[in-house]
């Protein structure tokens, strides 16, 4: 789907669209969800979605915004990092807009070209295998944005501190499953607000083809994403699946605290 | 107290009874026809003629049980009916992906399968009741109610979608829970604080050419009401709305048997406050609204 739209229109619906994110500044975050070779990808913190892939086969970096979507080449000027968060930028939208690129939706991906150059920002790789909480936030670093936003229950989290016996949590998820997009940096600010718990943590992230393709998932008998398993002594002792994953703080302590023998 | 006492208050009860689970139909007929699907595999073509016939046939034999009639013919009818229910129910348990809630009065009185098979059961047996005391003067079939219960039902059937019934139709309606929506589960914000929710088509070219109205009248995405946007599991189509509409707020997807709980037509919208739904809205809500939910308050 290829849009051709006057560069005027374009101009106007930019400049209205940046007039609702206040003050024409768009602030971005890295993403390991979507990726180009060779550059790093920034998506919008807030909606409405955006892009900015820096550096890019144009030779200046490319912003790629929607409603409806289009991609321009971007004045390096204009960005700016955050000074307090390095994985956050700021855009700046003002004044006149130019340098727009043709831009298409082909499935999930974006394809921009210009005179014979091509870019196309992809669905990231799947991040596979075990991974500790840190390594997962930096794959993810939109998990962690995520789980700022959660505010889980103070008595639940209170419940999870005082665990005294070392309890196990295999956490079963999709790198590029939507609702573990939703659900899993819930469970990461739970577990950095109860920092110091007898808690050990490993994400398991499994392919986007099939959980057959992953031994693991296979042998426990994991029927959907993202599940939670509770062990202790290196034995099951409760799984957190489904709704559980609405206030994972609250299910995590009500299966830690009296866990029920499977 | 009469033997023929019980067996006319059986018939009135059944024929109550089959006339309320014909007017939740034909309230939502289209709705019907998905969640009949759902239970008996019949292609979409006959799904929703066979939702009219059932409608109608249970208003005609409801109407009749009403008008007094207790023929042979429409108390037999009455138990296969309620029967075939049992049977329909008991296969919804056994199943591993039977519905999660089902039972004939659609949304206006949702169950369980285990409720809905016990209450199907007592009508059964209500059945039996209902042949006790007949006489030669209630055993007469009269066509007169049944054709005008049948004729009567199936007319609200096909003018129903223009009809505001939206709120008795579906689970999001004045007064419901955020959990009877089911809502929470995807996005546990909605159970405190006031937001906004979107039901939205994302096929639909008027709702992608409506969003960036929506934003720019909520002051999107830093409005003083929170908007959630719910729509079908659809990958592909996500993704082509989510560039060309461009909404300022989260549009979350939503599997589309749960989805379909909560609107007859696309787009539906609901301010929900406090837990509670507190107004609903076929389509979206009106500039006038939207001003008032931008500044924060209730409209």
């Amino acid at each position: 789907m290829t849009r051709f739209i006057p560069n005027a229109a374009l101009v106007a619906l930019l400049a209205s669209s940046s007039s609702t994110t206040h003050a024409f500044t768009i602030e971005l975050a890295a993403t390991g969800q979507f990726a180009v070779q060779g550059s790093a990808t920034y998506r919008s913190i807030e909606p409405p979605v955006a892009f900015l892939v820096q550096p890019s086969p144009f030779g200046r970096p490319v912003f790629i915004t929607s409603g409806p979507l289009a991609a321009r080449l971007l004045d390096p000027k204009r960005i700016s990092r955050d000074a307090a968060d390095p994985e956050v930028i700021r855009v700046d939208t003002s004044g006149s807009q130019q340098d727009f690129l043709s831009v298409r939706l082909e499935g999930p991906n974006i394809i921009v070209d210009r005179d014979g150059l091509t870019m196309t920002v992809k669905e990231g790789p799947p991040l596979l295998g075990d991974r500790t909480l840190d390594e997962l936030i930096a794959a993810l670093p939109e998990y962690r944005r995520d789980a700022a936003r959660y505010t889980p229950d103070p008595a639940a989290l209170e419940t999870l501190r005082r665990v005294k016996q070392p309890t196990e949590l295999l956490v079963f998820f999709g790198s590029w499953c939507p609702h573990c997009e939703l659900a899993v940096p819930r469970l990461v600010r739970v577990l950095e607000d109860v920092h110091g718990a007898p808690l050990a943590v490993t994400f398991h992230g499994v392919p986007h083809d099939g959980w057959a393709s992953d031994p693991m998932a296979e042998n426990l008998r994991i029927t959907g994403l993202p599940t939670v398993i509770v062990r202790r002594d290196s034995k099951e002792v409760a799984r957190m699946e489904g709704d559980q994953w609405a206030a994972p703080e609250k299910s995590l302590a009500a299966l830690v605290a009296t866990p029920a023998r499977r | 107290m009469k033997l023929g006492t019980p067996g006319v208050v059986a018939a009135c009860l059944l024929g109550a009874v089959l006339l309320l689970a014909a007017y939740a139909k034909a309230i939502d007929p289209h709705g019907f026809a998905v969640r009949l699907g759902d239970v008996v595999p019949v292609p979409d073509a006959i799904a929703y003629p066979g939702a009219l016939v059932i409608v109608a046939f249970e208003a005609g034999l409801g109407a009749a049980l009403l008008g007094g009639s207790r023929h042979p013919l429409v108390l037999l009818l009455t138990t296969a009916t309620f029967l075939a229910f049992v049977g329909i129910v008991a296969w919804q348990l056994v199943r591993p992906d039977g519905v999660a809630a089902c039972g004939c009065f659609g949304q206006l009185l949702e169950r369980t399968p285990r409720q809905a098979l016990y209450e199907d059961v007592a009508f059964a047996a209500l059945s039996g009741l209902a042949w006790l005391g007949r006489t030669a003067r209630s055993g007469v079939f009269r066509p007169g109610p049944s054709v005008l219960g049948a004729g009567a039902s199936v007319a609200l059937a096909l003018f129903a979608p223009w009809l505001p019934l939206d709120d008795q139709a579906t689970a999001l309606a004045p007064g419901a829970s955020v959990e009877a929506t089911q809502l929470d589960g995807i996005v546990p914000e909605l159970r405190a604080g006031r937001h906004l929710v979107l039901l939205l088509d994302r096929a639909d070219p008027t709702t992608r050419t409506r969003i960036a109205h929506l934003n720019e009248r909520l002051k999107l995405p830093h409005g003083a009401t929170a908007v959630w946007g719910f729509a079908d599991d659809n990958p592909g189509l996500a993704a082509a709305f989510l560039w060309s509409a461009g909404p300022a707020f989260e549009v979350r997807s939503v599997a589309p048997r749960m989805l379909r709980r909560l609107y007859r037509t696309l787009p539906r919208s609901a301010l929900l406050d406090a837990g509670h739904v507190v107004a609903t809205w076929s389509g979206f809500p009106s500039d006038a609204t939207l001003d008032t939910l931008a500044r924060g308050e209730l409209p």
